[in-house]
């Protein structure tokens, strides 16, 4: 015969287990019939329109337009509409990675303040990127620049600018 | 979502989990066991094993990552394994055949419940763009960049000039991903891994579901999944299925390897499968490496205090292929500089710690209190949890239960020390704590399911 306390405990265990599935297990099949029934509205559709619904269209468009610009293999300088500098690698602003994202495997370059890049020799890579995207907000549609690119004196052609276009 | 999305996210699940049934079926410790105890690790060894050896190929062969070496790496597991299952299936028809065992009706309700909590992360991962932040901000682009490039050596990650974040994080998610996209031929709004992700919530759960019987049965092998695969966080959180963060993932390595290293019978079988699937953990996350080693002394301790004859064979066999991954990761990283990532290891001595840990203790334990029992993300999870094992406190008697409740610490212990030295400890809790208890969820619920099974034994539920 079981003694008196682990009855207890055994009610007790068996209570709260049967308490949390009671709750738990509908909020679990709720949240599968929401995924579900969102998911039943976007079948058939591409994933351009996926996104579109995703990001909204004015964003997607702008993305496509510079994907269609800048070549896989060419980079482009990133920066962001209120902050064009980054202080740091620590500054990891959202609108600018959600646009480095939809532009890969493009590879991006910051914009460094003038104070961070006191002491170092000049870039001569950074000189000869063609191309400014400037994110804006997470959603809202980036703006892309050209900017003139000289090889600057003592600077060697960038090997995107060697490379077959 | 169109029928060819989904078969493209479908053909990337079959890339790692065909080869990895093929690996199962090589190792006598798991071909033993039924298939759906069997799927988790299979699943799961499919990914460290094509993922490690792309990784290995790539790294010191230079072997360029397309499609036709894509397709040969996954194609030798299948057919060593498909060789070893008709050799095996020849032999056994010889043998009587087994008498079919009745379908236990918890078992059913069980798989129920695992189809509809892994339903609804599918279809959403399935019906939408990736939108996670890591996945977006480091886990993303260092597989874009390996694909583009064909190597994961790419150039982006050696040069400190592209902006990059991270790039020193351990590749093998991020290269697994890249494999599924460059076989497939993906497209770039084509995202054919969203579905890989989502499987490691499936393979956890059955981890879960081997560890639990190992540990208390069939009846709590069916609770336990069942009670673990309700809270949202797995399946919607940041970090779970439907994100592409590596801690899922991490969870599975790492869980797997500490069922196979405390709970199976010790051999070089397993002892080799759960030193490979450590790999995977060492290979996936930074902490990876700290878990890995953390479990492999515990299996030295329960080698030390063995009563029967030393299977030293068991330990060198799981301990190589964590040292291996341990040395791939250390020479990968070797050429990448790296850009942000907080230096733990340099501000990780011992009186600063032991200072950090006590003075932030008003701070670091309130927060990881709100983060736990947060209802939206747990559903009152981890009070169910710490409930019954407080209730089954005697099933810790047992040195199986005793080691899950170790290794289940070591996730939340690594946790607790970066808080202690991280300059913005406040901001890291909220973002990782909760993932940390995902990484130790399997042995975390194995214990669980121990002491469930110890407080309703003796009615007959177990």
């Amino acid at each position: 015969m079981p003694s008196r306390p682990f009855r207890w405990r055994f009610w007790l265990v068996l209570g709260l287990l049967a308490l949390y599935l009671l709750i738990a297990i509908p909020m679990s099949l709720r949240n599968t019939y929401l995924r579900l029934r969102t998911a039943v509205r976007t079948a058939g559709l591409p994933a351009a329109a996926v996104r579109e619904r995703a990001f909204g269209p004015a964003y997607v468009a702008a993305i496509e337009q510079i994907r269609r610009t800048i070549p896989e293999d060419e980079p482009y300088l990133l920066s962001q509409a209120d902050k064009p500098f980054l202080a740091s690698e620590l500054d990891q602003p959202a609108a600018m990675l959600w646009v480095r994202f939809d532009l890969l495997p493009r590879r991006a370059m910051v914009l460094r303040s003038p104070g961070a890049l006191e002491g170092r020799s000049p870039d001569c890579w950074r000189d000869q990127v063609r191309w400014l995207v400037v994110a804006t907000f997470p959603g809202r549609p980036p703006a892309l620049l050209e900017r003139p690119a000289p090889v600057l004196p003592g600077c060697s052609p960038a090997p995107w600018r060697r490379a077959p276009r | 979502m169109t029928a060819a999305s989904v078969a493209a996210n479908l053909g990337g699940v079959a890339f790692f989990a065909l080869p990895g049934l093929g690996l199962s079926e090589l190792f006598a410790s798991l071909r033993r066991l039924s298939l759906p105890r069997r799927l988790g690790y299979a699943w799961l060894l499919g990914v460290v094993g094509i993922g490690g050896i792309l990784f290995l190929l790539s790294h010191l062969f230079a072997v360029p990552l397309r499609r036709p070496v894509l397709l040969a790496v996954a194609f030798v597991p299948v057919a060593l394994g498909l060789t070893a299952w008709l050799r095996r299936r020849r032999g056994q028809a010889r043998a009587a055949a087994e008498p079919a065992r009745r379908r236990n009706p918890w078992q059913t309700l069980a798989l129920l419940a695992l189809f509809a909590a892994g339903l609804g992360p599918l279809a959403s991962a399935l019906a939408a763009p990736l939108a996670d932040w890591d996945g977006r901000m480091t886990w993303g682009p260092l597989a874009s960049y390996v694909r583009h490039e064909g190597s994961v050596d790419a150039s982006v990650l050696r040069d400190s000039r592209w902006w990059v974040i991270h790039p020193r994080y351990p590749p093998l998610l991020p290269l697994a991903q890249a494999a599924i996209q460059e076989t497939l031929g993906a497209g770039e709004d084509e995202q054919d891994f969203r579905a890989f992700y989502v499987t490691f919530l499936f393979a956890l759960l059955l981890v879960v579901h081997d560890g639990a019987r190992r540990a208390a049965g069939p009846v709590m092998a069916v609770l336990t999944p069942l009670a673990v695969a309700l809270p949202p966080f797995w399946s919607y959180g940041g970090g779970g299925a439907t994100s592409a963060y590596s801690d899922l993932p991490l969870a599975g390595f790492y869980g797997a390897g500490c069922v196979l290293l405390f709970a199976a019978q010790p051999s070089v079988s397993a002892g080799f499968a759960a030193g490979c699937l450590l790999a995977g953990a060492v290979l996936t996350k930074n902490e990876g490496a700290l878990l890995a080693v953390a479990v492999l002394l515990l299996a030295a301790f329960r080698l030390l205090w063995s009563r029967s004859p030393r299977p030293t064979g068991w330990f060198a066999a799981a301990a190589s292929p964590v040292l291996l991954a341990l040395g791939l990761l250390a020479s990968w990283r070797s050429a990448i500089p790296n850009r942000a990532d907080e230096d733990y290891w340099g501000a990780l001595h011992l009186t600063e710690l032991l200072r950090g840990a006590v003075s932030r203790l008003p701070l670091i334990v309130p927060e990881i209190l709100r983060w736990t029992f947060r209802w939206s993300d747990w559903l009152g999870f981890w009070i169910l949890f710490l409930a019954v094992v407080i209730l089954g406190w005697r099933a810790l008697r047992r040195p199986l239960a005793r080691r899950m409740l170790l290794a289940g610490l070591v996730p939340p212990a690594v946790a607790y020390a970066a808080y202690a030295v991280s300059s913005r400890a406040a901001d890291l809790i909220g973002e990782t704590w909760e993932r940390f208890l995902l990484q130790g969820l399997v042995p975390l619920t194995v214990l669980f399911a121990a002491a469930l099974g110890h407080a309703l034994r003796r009615r007959g539920y177990s």
